[in-house]
């Protein structure tokens, strides 16, 4: 049973297309959302939590319409949202913020609360800036205080708006785990654009650009989609669609063959690039 | 895991502990320092208007400016710096807003009636101005102020609260008031033409009521103002864009 369900969504802001058209069907688990800046990502997990309406298209979450208000509210109770830019008040302490988010998520037993709050602050390895003030937090503090808010009432659907950006490694490597322990029964959405975190966590992936989808399938569906088209060479040569130096000086291309190339297999970067640079080049 | 949450009974409505819990917490989180410079700032003017002997012409024009900053200064109070996150919560949207409106509209009347008090302190009656000329007219900017704001931030799908448009209009306004009187032509030079400023403001009023309602309403106005500078950026290979 799929949890997200996304109709031909269009959504515009004045002349900018953002989505032209999108279908989704998301099933519990984890999904990534892969597309370079500008793809309509963020558009499409704001209309997902219930923060923008769709132009056209519809959208059913956990089987209920965003459009009519009593469903409204019965998604955004099981709705945990973490937007790409913090919506936070730099004047409250993390343990008051996160605390005024629980209230807005109607968590009214003062004693329930505090000792879920506490426990969400001490998974995100925040314990000791519990009384910090918010403007005193790093970037990547900042980016587990609104994981944290996400995760208040253990909500059934998580959209990840780039959670994982700004976050050092070590961290990076916590919140994989943190996600991906969420339950069985949890549907995961996050949007990236850095593949590694799609082949470190996400059972399905999604490739959108310029509001549309380019891809849909497993992680390993993704990478065999460049299979043959990936090759090595130690010389810069002219003819691959894309081409870069990699770390160990090596040229790695993808597209078009450049001569004298060997072939390779690929990742899911080469594929993502190969579908987004097609995208750009059509 | 503790599933501390009213979310996991989905027939739970809010009690009443409950609403007021929210309200609080509502009110605690406005952002009070400004308005609060605000009253001190009006009250100040309004004081120094106070020391004129003149009467209530000589004391206008500093009165308005007192009610201009304080009027400028409560719409700091709508501004919901987590609105995109806050406007998904079960509670945030209607609720949320409705609070800050009722909360934003006591204070702010309560700051323009301390303002114009203050300003009309031994006001000489015989000038044929009142001080509920001066109520009349705080409370006509008020009332159109809050309305934008209220419309605005009601509106459940903008994302830029009712702040930024009302603080557009009502600079607007402060600059057309704080006009030079020769140019004010519904101004007869040396006495105040109250009914010909009371006549203005309906206009103004109405010109208002339509700026915010296009604001709401028409999507390509909003996009114009708030995200021309989001745009998007071609992914730089390897780095796939953003490095972070
Ligand atoms: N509020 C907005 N107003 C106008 N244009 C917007 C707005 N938000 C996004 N856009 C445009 O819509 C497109 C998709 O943006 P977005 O959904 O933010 O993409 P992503 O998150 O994948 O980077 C971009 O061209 C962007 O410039
Ligand atoms: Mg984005």
């Amino acid at each position: 049973m799929e949890t997200l369900v996304v109709e031909s969504v269009v959504k515009s802001y004045g002349s900018t297309l953002a989505l032209s058209g999108v279908t989704l069907k998301i099933a519990p688990g984890v999904t990534g959302l892969l597309g370079p800046n500008g793809a309509g990502k963020t558009t499409l997990l704001r209309c997902l939590a219930t923060g923008l309406a769709p132009d056209s298209g519809d959208i059913r979450i956990m089987g209920r319409d965003p459009r009519i208000t009593s469903d409204l509210l019965e998604i955004r109770r099981r709705l945990g949202y973490m937007p790409q830019d913090d919506a936070l008040y730099s004047s409250l302490t993390c343990f008051e913020y996160l605390e005024y988010m629980a209230l807005l998520k109607e968590q009214f037993n003062r004693a329930a609360r505090r000792a879920h709050i506490d426990e969400l602050l001490a998974e995100m390895g925040l314990q000791e800036k519990r009384t910090s003030k918010v403007r005193r937090l790093s970037g990547g503090m900042r980016r587990r205080l609104m994981l944290a808010q996400a995760l208040l009432g253990r909500p059934q659907v998580l959209l990840l708006d780039e959670p994982s950006a700004g976050l050092d490694p070590a961290h990076r490597l916590h919140f994989r785990s943190l996600i991906t322990t969420g339950g069985e029964s949890r549907t995961v959405l996050l949007s990236t654009h850095v593949t590694d975190d799609v082949e470190a966590m996400c059972d399905a992936v999604y490739v959108i650009d310029r509001g549309l989808v380019l891809f849909q399938g497993t992680p390993s569906q993704l990478s065999a989609t460049a299979v043959g088209r990936v090759w090595i060479s130690d010389v810069r040569t002219e003819g691959g669609q894309v081409t870069w130096r990699t770390g160990d000086g090596l040229y790695r291309s993808v597209g078009v063959a450049p001569d004298g190339a060997t072939l390779v297999n690929p990742t899911i970067e080469d594929a993502y690039l190969l579908l987004v640079g097609q995208a750009a080049l059509n | 895991m503790t599933p501390a949450t009213a979310s996991t009974n989905p027939q739970s409505t809010v009690s009443r502990a409950g609403r007021i819990s929210l309200t609080v917490a509502i009110a605690r989180i406005l952002n009070w320092p400004i308005y609060a410079a605000g009253v001190g700032l009006a009250v100040g003017l309004s004081w120094l208007a106070s020391l004129h002997t003149g009467g209530a012409d000589v004391r206008a024009p500093l009165l308005r400016v007192a009610l201009i900053a304080l009027s400028l200064s409560a719409v700091s109070l709508f501004e919901d710096e987590a609105n995109e996150l806050t406007q998904t919560a079960p509670r945030g949207g209607g609720f949320q807003r409705r609070v800050r409106l009722l909360v934003t509209s006591a204070v702010w009347i309560l700051g323009s009636f301390l303002v114009v008090g203050v300003g009309s302190i031994d006001l000489p009656s015989e000038e044929g101005v009142h001080s509920d000329q001066f109520i009349i007219e705080g409370l006509a900017e008020v009332g159109v102020v809050l309305a934008v704001a209220g419309v605005v931030s009601l509106s459940q799908h903008s994302d830029s609260s009712g702040a930024s448009a009302a603080a557009t209009l009502l600079t607007l306004l402060a600059i057309s008031w704080l006009l030079p009187r020769q140019l004010r032509p519904w101004i007869v030079p040396g006495h105040i033409d109250w009914n010909r400023v009371r006549a203005l403001w309906h206009g103004v009023a109405l010109v208002t009521w339509g700026v915010a309602i296009a604001t709401v309403a028409i999507e390509p106005y909003r996009a114009l103002t708030v995200h021309s500078l989001q745009r998007s950026l071609p992914a730089s290979v390897p780095g796939l864009g953003r490095s972070d």
